[in-house]
């Protein structure tokens, strides 16, 4: 029986998966491998992202609008201490200058940081995790046989007395822990997600939440900082010469003067309204997607409380942004280790198991293959030791994103997901953006902080663009992976 | 299950059998602690105490990489007036607690779990959801490859 016709690609690509991953597998001799230079993990990262500087950088896929945001920036403070620095220097202080390069050093900094560092996002299942899940699930809900659509899978805990439901993701293949929502833009699980901002052209999660609050937060000093002194500036030389002679003294001040006026009119409102609701926020230690959703709001239940939130506006605003910052759980840099997994040992560093986490992106049918490879490599091959010296160095740093030396070569690593994945995500599309959509209609969370941006808050789920579609999909796969997971055995007994 | 192996030799002779993984507690919030209760397919390899015992020190260490106190907020904004900057050359004290953890699971490994024909995966590599414990059998003693075979697919499929 063939299956229907969209999962006629997804059989071609699981083939070509297989060919690649066996001409790269141990069974060939050793000498043999270190021919084939070893990939770094980030190039078989299963996310929508982009990779730069070797694994170093990682932001969103969509990056115009970042590039929008450095170009404003820089050019808005250029323009400035080009031309109102040396004037205010002179008549009323050389402090102008100097607190202004310091401001500006400062949004630079956490912008580049926002931008360029992970935000928490959760690797996926590897496949044995996976399987564990799945039949433990089978188990909770008496083993259906999954009609059309599988029930939905929650399971709920009671945190600090407050009930929360954890959601499966299809796409990750885990129990999303809490505050942890899916990215559809970027296609990643991010932890204690907030939201995706095209503006810095990355996600907003728990690691890198602090460097986006210190980013607006200068950005509003430093556009009113702006704003003030050029309007001083104007101010006082037409108090020289008259407010027409002024402008026309400076003709070519003039245009520059105006445009930085209304670049930073605009800006002020848009990013000082963002700031108080960000601060708002922190200080109630909730997220802007828990906040768009209501989650903790009173208008649900007067039982309804934030179990998350210290008590106390300090401690919030302390544990958010001076707290621990955890490390980057998707190790971009490490060296993804040969096929023989499970049989290696010490954990010092990356070893072995990193391989089952480059698996973890490949289709679910491989999962049968993968276990009867090991044992069949068990037998085969010596142990291969792992590269300990390099990766058990970069245990300590996976989370700096350290931009050292020019990044001449900005090898863009496009990871392409197996064609069977999409499939999968439109249930996590669906389950996070029904709710979601109910309160888009409601109230269309067009604050007038929020107004200038609303392409930047952007919680999971709401772009409906490709979920319908693929939901029809999902069934096709279904059956195709028994099929598959047949002709993936009896190839590989031919190898 | 009666014979003690040293890690080198359960690399070389064992077969995976199966895995067991214990999962996160979320019931204190969103900070890492696993759980403790004890996996049933373990019941015949190590002693209850002994697996309560590596899980709760576990624990502790996690709890203690996220403390919030004196000495983060101190570390946070020395990082903050220095724009970050100071991550390039200074590891954070999160950091240094996972080292302590991985020091520890292969000390556990060597010591307890591998003598056992188990081994223990540092959550960290598995992004912090899991303990992943690896249940080996030994090849030698339970004869075949095809007895192997047979119970590692079915773990796997």
């Amino acid at each position: 029986m063939t299956p229907g016709g969209g999962s006629g690609p997804m059989k071609d690509c699981e083939y070509s998966q297989i060919s690649t991953h066996s001409s790269s597998s141990p069974m060939e001799s050793p000498h043999k491998k270190k021919k084939s230079a070893p990939k770094r993990k980030w190039e078989v990262f299963p996310g929508r992202n982009k990779f730069f500087c070797n694994g170093r950088i990682m932001m969103a896929r969509q990056t115009g609008v970042f590039y929008l945001t450095l170009v404003l920036i820089l050019v808005t403070s250029g323009l400035f201490f080009a031309f109102d620095c040396p004037y205010l220097s002179e008549r009323i202080t050389p402090a102008i200058p100097a607190i202004g390069g310091i401001l500006f050093f400062f949004v630079m900094g956490t912008l580049l940081r926002t931008s360029f560092s992970d935000p928490g996002v959760l690797p996926r299942a590897t496949p044995d995790e996976a399987a564990d899940l799945e039949r433990q699930i089978d188990i909770a809900n008496g083993s259906s046989s999954g009609g059309y659509r599988p029930p939905p899978r929650t399971k709920e805990v009671i945190i600090n007395g407050q009930t929360v439901k954890l959601k499966y993701c299809f796409t990750c293949k885990i129990f999303r822990p809490p505050r942890a929502s899916h990215c559809s833009l970027c296609d990643n699980c991010v932890e204690r997600f907030d939201h995706h901002c095209p503006w810095v052209g990355n996600c907003v999660g728990k690691r890198n939440y602090r460097f986006f609050y210190m980013f607006i937060l200068s950005l509003s000093f430093l556009t009113v900082f702006i704003f003030a002194f050029v309007i001083t500036h104007v101010i006082l030389r037409s108090q020289q010469t008259g407010f027409l002679n002024a402008l026309k003294d400076s003709p070519a001040r003039y245009p520059f003067t105006e445009r930085i006026s209304v670049v930073c009119f605009f800006s002020v409102w848009s990013i000082v309204g963002l700031s108080g609701f960000h601060t708002y926020l922190i200080s109630s230690n909730q997220t802007t997607n828990e906040d768009i959703k209501g989650s903790w709001s009173n208008k649900r239940g007067k039982e309804n409380y934030n179990p998350y939130s210290y008590g106390n506006i300090f401690t919030n605003c302390c544990a958010a942004l001076c707290g621990p910052l955890s490390p980057s759980l998707i190790d971009r840099r490490g060296f993804i280790q040969p096929d023989t997994p499970q049989l290696a040992g010490p954990s010092n560093g990356i070893t072995m198991y990193g391989a089952t986490q480059s698996q973890s992106n490949m289709c679910d049918q491989d999962q049968c293959i993968q276990s009867t490879k090991f044992v069949l490599q068990a037998a085969a091959t010596p142990l291969l030791q792992s590269e300990p010296s390099i990766t058990s160095e970069e245990l300590p740093l996976p989370g700096k994103t350290t931009i050292s030396g020019p990044c001449a070569t900005l090898t863009l690593g496009q990871p392409t997901p197996p064609s069977s994945m999409p499939n999968l995500t439109s249930d996590s599309g669906l389950t996070d953006m029904i709710p979601l959509k109910e309160e888009h209609e409601g109230h269309q969370f067009l604050t007038p902080e929020e107004a200038p941006s609303p392409p930047g808050m952007l919680p999971s789920g709401s772009p409906i663009t490709h979920s319908h579609t693929m939901h029809v999909l999902s069934l096709a796969s279904q059956d195709s992976l028994h099929e598959d997971s047949v002709r993936g055995l009896v190839k590989l007994s031919s190898v | 299950p009666s014979q003690v192996h040293s890690l080198q030799e359960l690399r070389r002779s064992a077969s995976l059998a199966t895995k067991v993984f214990v999962q996160r507690d979320y019931s204190e919030g969103t900070t890492c602690q696993f759980q403790t209760k004890f996996p049933p397919e373990l019941e015949s390899r190590i002693e209850r105490q002994l697996f309560e015992e590596t899980v709760k020190t576990l624990n502790s260490f996690y709890a203690e990489a996220e403390k919030i106190g004196g000495s983060s907020y101190l570390e946070g904004c020395l990082a903050c007036a220095t724009a970050y900057f100071i991550f390039l050359c200074m590891e954070t004290h999160y950091e240094k607690v996972l080292k302590k953890i991985s020091k520890y699971i292969q000390e556990q490994n060597e010591k307890i779990y591998a003598p056992r024909g188990l081994l223990l995966t540092d959550p960290l590599e598995r992004g912090m959801r899991v303990i992943e414990i690896s249940i080996y059998e030994d090849r030698c003693s339970s004869g075949s490859s095809s007895s192997g075979s047979s119970s590692s697919s079915s773990g796997g499929g």
